[in-house]
């Protein structure tokens, strides 16, 4: 709580900056976020209500000639009461080694797609099951060092590697325990022009940690972006991530896990735009509890998407989940919602990736 | 040894003679570049003239052409604002970012128009706090905007600053011929614009413009702002409406319905690629001369 009150202090001096400070602190960069959300569930409709998912606060410019500074502070709706946590804060530099990059401090780890972006930058509402089940509601994010290089190739080959503590995997509000592996990962990214008919970016993942009682998680996965921009419409976009993962402790036999979603989005004028995202994912390892035999199993979903773009700063979204989860020889379960966004983004905000 | 001192000797002088590998925005800083910077410079555009600069994506291939660059030039005044800076980051090339020797800001050196005043914030749509950034479309400007590459060039290459800087005064002597001799073909009536990309061009041959279709930049014009500008433009005799092929084209039609003034789709940066009559600088200030009724 002490804490909590700390940043919220820090927070209003920094955005309350008299104007005299203003000129020297004029490369420090400000922009707020909010994300209000209202899921309406068809099948429990206990939660349903609008509510604020997340509001952020993003601090970002030079600390001098060589580093640059990102603080990054999150309010969270947790069962009724705002958390606010650094989501982010760390020094970077891409002027120290030539071709690359790095990072120190806490940070959305750099793999995948999804993870690396803020849920109000992601194309669709909610995530997919590959993304909660394996990384977060959000993005997993992690204290430790992030270097990137670019290879000196004529193709562009980006490499990321990351280290970090890996006291704890994804959303924790303890300090979790020394793991005998931190959380570690590379991530190698690739680009395609195809000219006026687009552009494909896609990487490969890998993502390893053993916690303190021995449970060791390996993730593989790959995640793909193609865009077509028409003038300053983004005409054609499709995402896709496939992961597996796999789960094991001495003395015990692995669980392994297989997730994917891809996502077609196109524009259907300058502000408005339609998308439909399918989910898979599965249990590899899941079996009957009467025999140990494998239980097939199949988790589905079709979300379609539609989004209204007021302005760069300001969108309107609205989805639809028809959710299957089937396991051999039970009675599938279907699961609906109908989902409602707003984000707002408020002052400056930085350039967005590819 | 004396094998190694000669390799080593010709290593050095090819080195010396090597080119500055300059990486810009846009296709007419690319011409701009080349011209002051003559066989001293290898200049590529990342953008080709088609894309919206406001909207470009911070593309990989992008991140590659910077990251082997001596210089990048751009035209600043936050045009390019929503993806350059990523772009110079991920590139790790200390030359080219905030406060290194090859970063070359074109707008640095222009004076641009429609500085807003007062508070500026979002309500007024996507306005550029340092001032309109399409100076790209007045030859005089372009001159202007001339000096900030020979700073750069001259500090990259400091043996060469008199070639830069002569070759610099042949550019201001070209643009400002070319303005003059447009300029006589020119006749001065009232115009219009979609969005305010041709605001310098109107300025520069002395056309009388009441303004933009947007009511805010960025915005898409409603319906009843739309009937409204229709209606001034059709009382006060304008003569025609200039507008980019990104310009939605419904919006326009219905101006054009409304008001019966001619709606002329132009591009308004330099094209690369593709059937065009807009290659250089020159070809598309004929274009948008020829263009006017």
């Amino acid at each position: 709580m002490k804490n909590q009150i700390h940043l919220v202090a820090l927070a209003i001096l920094l955005s309350s900056t008299p104007a005299w400070a203003q000129n020297i602190l004029q490369n420090v960069q400000t922009s707020a976020a909010i994300d209000i959300t209202a899921p309406l569930h068809f099948e429990n409709s206990e939660e349903n209500k609008l509510d604020i998912r997340s509001a952020e606060l993003l601090f970002f410019g030079p600390l001098d000639p060589t580093f640059d500074g990102t603080l990054n502070v999150a309010a969270h709706n947790e069962e009724g009461e705002f958390a606010l946590e650094i989501h982010e804060a760390y020094l970077s530099s891409s002027k120290v080694i030539p071709s690359s990059r790095f990072k120190i401090g806490k940070f959305f780890l750099g793999v995948g797609r999804l993870n690396q972006f803020h849920q109000h930058d992601w194309a669709f509402i909610s995530g997919p099951r590959v993304q909660t089940e394996f990384f977060e509601e959000e993005a997993v994010a992690d204290s430790g060092g992030e270097f990137s290089t670019l290879l000196p190739l004529d193709s562009y080959w980006d490499i990321t590697v990351g280290v970090t503590n890996g006291y704890t995997y994804g959303h924790a509000h303890d300090a979790g325990e020394k793991p005998r592996v931190p959380t570690h990962y590379i991530h190698p990214v690739n680009f395609i022009d195809f000219g006026d008919a687009g552009a494909l970016q896609w990487g490969a993942n890998y993502l390893g940690r053993t916690d303190a009682h021995g449970v060791q998680t390996q993730l593989y996965g790959l995640d793909f972006v193609f865009k077509k921009m028409e003038g300053k419409t983004l005409s054609f976009l499709l995402q896709s991530e496939i992961w597996y993962r796999n789960l094991s402790a001495p003395g015990t036999s692995a669980k392994e896990d297989m997730g994917a979603y891809i996502y077609p989005q196109i524009s259907l004028n300058e502000q408005l735009f339609a998308g439909l995202r399918v989910d898979l994912f599965s249990e590899l390892s899941r079996t009957f509890a009467s025999d140990d035999s494998r239980q097939d199993n199949l988790n589905y979903a079709f979300v379609p998407t539609l989004t209204y773009k007021h302005s760069e700063f300001t969108l309107f979204r609205a989805a639809y989940t028809y959710d299957i989860q089937q396991y051999k020889g039970e009675a599938d379960s279907l699961n609906q919602m109908i989902e409602f966004q707003i984000v707002s983004l408020l002052g400056a905000h930085p350039a967005h990736a590819f | 040894m004396n094998k190694l001192i000669i390799a080593l000797l010709f290593s050095l002088s090819t080195q010396a003679q090597a080119k500055i590998k300059v990486v810009t925005t846009l296709p007419e800083i690319a011409e701009i570049v080349s011209f002051i910077g003559a066989e001293n410079v290898e200049v590529q555009s990342l953008l080709r003239g088609s894309e919206d600069p406001h909207y470009a994506e911070a593309r990989p291939d992008y991140i590659l052409k910077v990251n082997r660059a001596d210089i990048v030039c751009s035209v600043g005044l936050d045009l390019e604002i929503g993806w350059l800076p990523k772009i110079l980051s991920k590139s790790g090339n200390a030359k080219v970012q905030e406060g290194g020797p090859g970063l070359c800001v074109l707008g640095n050196s222009v004076q641009a128009l429609d500085i807003p005043e007062g508070v500026i914030n979002r309500s007024l749509g996507d306005v550029h706090a340092h001032g309109n950034p399409h100076f790209n479309l007045s030859p005089l400007k372009l001159a202007e905007s001339g000096a900030e590459v020979v700073r750069v060039l001259s500090v990259t290459l400091p043996d060469k600053k008199s070639e830069f800087e002569k070759n610099y005064d042949s550019f201001k002597k070209k643009m400002t011929e070319l303005h003059a001799a447009l300029s006589k073909s020119v006749k001065k009536t009232k115009v219009m614009e979609y969005h305010k990309e041709f605001t310098y061009f109107f300025a520069a041959y002395g056309l009388e413009s009441l303004g933009s279709l947007e009511e805010k930049p960025g915005m898409p014009p409603s319906a009843a702002r739309l009937a409204q500008v229709a209606k001034l433009a059709k009382d006060n005799k304008v003569a025609v409406l200039f507008a980019t092929p990104s310009a939605p084209h419904k919006t326009l039609e219905r101006f054009r319905e409304l008001s019966g003034i001619p709606v002329v789709i132009v591009p308004s940066y330099v094209q690369r690629g593709g059937e065009t009559k807009a290659k250089s600088i020159e070809e598309l200030q004929r274009l948008l001369v020829t263009s006017l009724p």
